[in-house]
């Protein structure tokens, strides 16, 4: 993790590559029956537009995180999480016998960069032009031969570029000599991650949350109650209908504690540390712990072998795009806008 | 963040859960909604227009108004961060 990527992140504009980043086109007349065996949520998606859903595994843990962007009839799976191979089997095992549908890797046709960060739309309006910035979020558009769409895990404006490989080093070469003017920093996948727990998004990159199902992990609006036909349906569906029994919480422990660390609450265990690592821009250790529901709410005390674990409220940092107004702010002008503090 | 019994959050949210789907009509049952999970976009899918509609149904439900500033930028974001809005405003009418 960078302390300069970070500070990018929360305060400025930083690029990433994103070659953790898996993307599958689904094409052909049936290219939206093969995407409903894929994904546990209704699509009603006009061209370019995007939403955010998981590929479960049978059991309904996650297999994958994914982002569905509507490319006319066809579809852009941006995911993250599993292999290559291992996706692009499950992706193609959902195509039925005689159906006109396609699963094509487009890992070596597309690269992926990522702008973040409250002025990335600032930047973005530089390299694309104006219109750009009235991009909604979970929108895609055209920009010549590079497909850019607005999304991001990290709580602050977020821009994917997809990009033609033989473009990606161009491409990233042209954003950081215009970035100067924002002080642009390239940031890494510790930094996206870091910055993704902190704003509460769910990493498939972390060990202790691999195994947990939608419903541990709140997120069950990235499936539709009572859908059935796609994979994990099966396992899924009881859990969405049965209370909660246990759940993902996010807490601040005094000081840095091991994963599965049993956490009590007036000497009964009621969870386990699942997801421990650092808040950077809290400059503080947090914790995410599966918890009792009865007890997984925020300003609970909980003791983990002598150390008090204070529940929280996610995200622990306040995101400054929550704060700039397009209209009115830019990144020169940031010191005299007097924006709210972040912590 | 005012502090509070588990059990009176639990109360809050099983309230504002019912509010989200009678008044901004989410048409998914109560335990479907997160208490983490985000309102608006991508999340339950509110939209700014539900937004307004949410200040008012908060204010009707529960008694306190949600400031039109930067604390209510935070407090939007979940169901969470709204029960968090709801006690810190009621603890600063006392």
């Amino acid at each position: 993790m960078s302390a300069g990527a970070n500070h990018a992140l929360r305060h400025g504009v930083a690029l990433s590559r994103m070659d953790h980043v898996h993307c599958v086109g689904v094409y052909g007349l049936d290219a939206l029956d093969v995407i409903d065996r894929l994904i546990p949520r209704d699509l009603f998606l006009r061209d370019g537009m995007a939403t955010q859903s998981l590929l479960l595994n049978e059991d309904a843990t996650v297999f994958a995180d994914v982002t569905v962007v509507a490319d006319d009839e066809d579809f852009l799976l941006l995911c993250e999480g599993p292999e290559r191979a291992a996706l692009l089997d499950v992706a193609r095992a959902a195509v039925g016998e005689g159906e006109e549908a396609e699963v094509r890797d487009l890992s070596q046709r597309w690269g992926v960069l990522s702008v973040s960060g409250p002025y990335a739309w600032e930047l973005m309006s530089v390299y694309a032009g104006p219109e750009i910035v009235g991009l909604p979020y979970l929108h895609a558009v055209s920009l010549e031969d590079v497909i850019c769409l607005r999304a991001g895990k990290t709580g602050e404006y977020g821009y994917d570029l997809l990009v033609p490989h033989d473009s990606v080093e161009a491409v990233s070469a042209r954003l950081m000599a215009l970035g100067a003017a924002f002080d642009i920093e390239e940031a890494g996948l510790d930094d996206l991650d870091a910055a993704a727990w902190e704003n509460f998004f769910y990493s498939p990159r972390s060990e202790g949350l691999k195994g947990l199902n939608p419903a541990q992990l709140q997120l069950r609006w990235r499936a539709t109650p009572g859908r059935t036909g796609y994979r994990g349906a099966a396992a899924l569906n009881p859990l969405l209908e049965a209370p909660t029994t246990e759940r993902l919480t996010c807490a601040l422990p005094e000081s840095a504690l091991p994963l599965g660390a049993v956490l009590r609450l007036e000497g009964r265990p009621v969870g386990r540390v699942v997801h421990t690592g650092e808040a950077p821009t809290l400059g503080a250790p947090l914790v995410y712990a599966l918890l009792e529901t009865s007890v997984s709410h925020p300003g609970v005390i909980l003791d983990a072998d002598g150390q008090r674990v204070r529940t929280v409220t996610p995200p622990v940092i306040r995101n400054r795009s929550l704060f700039v107004d397009r209209q009115r702010h830019r990144y020169q002008t940031r010191a005299d806008d007097k924006l709210p503090a972040l912590t | 963040m005012t502090p509070a019994a588990p059990e009176e959050r639990a109360v809050l949210l099983d309230q504002l859960r019912a509010l989200l789907i009678e008044r901004l009509r989410l048409r998914v049952p109560p335990q479907h909604i997160d208490p983490d999970a985000p309102l608006f976009g991508t999340g339950l899918g509110l939209d700014s227009v539900d937004a307004v509609e949410l200040v008012v149904a908060i204010k009707q439900t529960f008694g306190v108004q949600i400031p039109n500033d930067a604390d209510a930028r935070a407090w939007m974001r979940t169901p969470n961060s709204l029960i968090d809005a709801v006690l810190t405003l009621r603890a600063r009418a006392q």
